[in-house]
């Protein structure tokens, strides 16, 4: 079964394979001996599972769109806090509003929607600033 | 282990997540002395701890929401 795991683990792209094969295939062998003490019932539904997971992962793997290499650790801890902040505002509000019309407080929802708005200019702004010390999309 | 035995994945559903989550900078690694070499350890970052309470804010006032509605059927 190791084998046959192996093998379908070829099916991923080759920067997926060097980030995680190694820690799938130890993951996958710890669930196996798990399922195996659980019986041969279990151990064939999660064989079945695994391998038709892994055919379904590698297929997202190749159709996923390219992003750009893991960030370090330490660039993604120090995300500016106003700009984490400015984004909550922004989802916030869009949770508002949809609690204000199912609410039918429609007076609410677009002094929401106002808010909305400022807020997401605010976002803007702080990407533009932030966009060459972080790389982000302004 | 934190949904006891309820939610049971797939090692490919569950490292294609954790890719996209590692992609989109909401989660990484770190190093972690007691566990396994094969293991790797895995935390929120700041923009995912946003993002999850983005996401648990939205979730609340979804639940709000349904509950008002339901509140309501049951007065009518």
């Amino acid at each position: 079964m190791r084998r046959t795991y192996k093998f379908l683990l070829l099916l991923y792209p080759r920067g997926h394979r060097d980030r995680f094969a190694e820690e799938m295939t130890g993951v996958f062998e710890e669930a196996s001996a798990e399922r195996r003490a659980e019986g041969w019932t279990w151990y064939i539904r999660f064989s079945f599972a695994e391998m038709t997971g892994l055919i379904a992962g590698a297929t997202e793997a190749w159709l996923a769109p390219k992003h750009a290499p893991e960030a370090p650790a330490a660039h993604s801890s120090y995300l500016p806090q106003e700009l984490i902040q400015a984004q909550q505002r922004v989802d916030a509000n869009i949770a508002g509003m949809v609690h204000a019309i199912a609410n039918h407080q429609f007076e609410r929802a677009r002094i929401l929607s106002n808010q909305e708005r400022e807020a997401r200019e605010n976002l803007r702004i702080l990407r533009e600033k932030y966009s060459d010390e972080y790389g982000m999309p302004s | 282990m934190l949904s006891s035995g309820r939610v049971r994945m797939s090692t490919g559903t569950l490292f294609g997540a954790l890719r996209r989550l590692l992609e989109d900078g909401w989660i990484e690694r770190f190093e972690q002395e007691d566990i396994s070499r094969q293991k790797q350890a895995y935390r929120l970052t700041a923009a995912g701890r946003g993002q999850l309470e983005s996401e648990l804010e939205r979730m609340k006032q979804l639940t709000r929401a349904g509950f008002a509605r339901l509140r309501a059927s049951e007065a009518i």
